[in-house]
């Protein structure tokens, strides 16, 4: 099957940025020994003040990614897209790409909501995974 | 949620392709700064703390400078670490006194031994520490 996750575009994306090596050694560590505790997550992300899901993974302060993700709970994260985020930036409305990302994101936590309340969607007993219609977005 | 494939990697080798880029020390410094994170919030927690009391509680105006601290991203101060267990009551940074060398034990008014008896003392003693207490002693010769 052709597909790809938002996560692996990302990384692709940005395969020669210093950033990524440090990033994914935080999510490593938060798999491994750590939660993903809320704190490790910048929170209202989404234009839609009501969604708290939608959050992003800090970047170290000297550097400039941006990565957005769904935050379901200490053990269940959605890692979706992003980009470079310089330090001009304030909100991902004021990049073209960051804007595309955060949006794509938006919608795929507001269809986890709808497909949840549905029950085509359910978190396994121990919470560490989705289980039922995974796939969220055709193109 | 497909996307058109950009070239061979699959994401699980690229991930591995980019963790292989940290050297073992580098991932060590990173886990630190996220158990420490870790380690804070859990203490927060358990006092019943949100960020904004501890923001109160350590003095701090700007409730932002907490949520960097829990980032797992900050590079503390060693200062700042010391107010923060002071705080919260845990260990951050455990100075462990009992790794040190041993301190050699000092009699400060020796007398009646030879200078090549002291000097046999402290050979055998492994040598002398730097200590802010200074030594005083006589020996037969100067005595």
């Amino acid at each position: 099957m052709d597909q790809q996750y938002l996560f692996g575009s990302f990384l692709e994306e940005n395969l020669n940025r210093k950033e990524l090596p440090e990033m994914l050694q935080r999510i490593k560590s938060m798999g491994e020994t750590n939660s993903a505790s809320m704190t490790f997550f910048k929170e209202g992300e989404s234009s839609n003040p009501k969604d708290k899901k939608v959050v992003a993974f800090y970047d170290k302060p000297e550097l400039n990614i941006r990565v957005y993700c769904v935050w379901m709970s200490e053990k269940l994260v959605v890692f979706g897209g992003g980009g470079p985020k310089p330090k001009w930036i304030r909100t991902w409305q004021q990049s073209k790409k960051l804007k595309k990302e955060a949006e794509m994101i938006m919608r795929i936590s507001e269809l986890i909501d709808v497909r949840m309340n549905s029950r085509e969607l359910t978190i396994s007993p121990d919470g560490f995974y989705f289980q039922g219609k995974l796939e969220l977005l055709n193109k | 949620m497909k996307k058109e494939k950009k070239n061979s990697f699959e994401t699980e080798d690229l991930i591995s392709h980019l963790l292989n880029k940290l050297s073992p020390g580098e991932k060590e410094l990173i886990n630190f700064r996220m158990d420490l994170a870790a380690k804070i919030y859990a203490a927060m927690k358990a006092k019943g703390w949100n960020q904004n009391r501890f923001a109160e509680e350590m003095g701090k105006k700007n409730v932002s400078i907490i949520s960097k601290w829990l980032s797992g991203t900050h590079n503390f101060e060693s200062d700042t670490l010391f107010a923060i267990q002071n705080k919260l009551g845990i260990t951050l940074v455990d100075t462990d006194k009992t790794s040190r060398s041993p301190k050699l034990k000092v009699d400060f008014h020796v007398s009646g031994i030879t200078a090549a008896d002291l000097d046999k003392h402290i050979a055998n003693a492994g040598g002398l520490q730097p200590t802010s207490i200074g030594l005083e002693y006589e020996t037969q010769e100067n005595a």
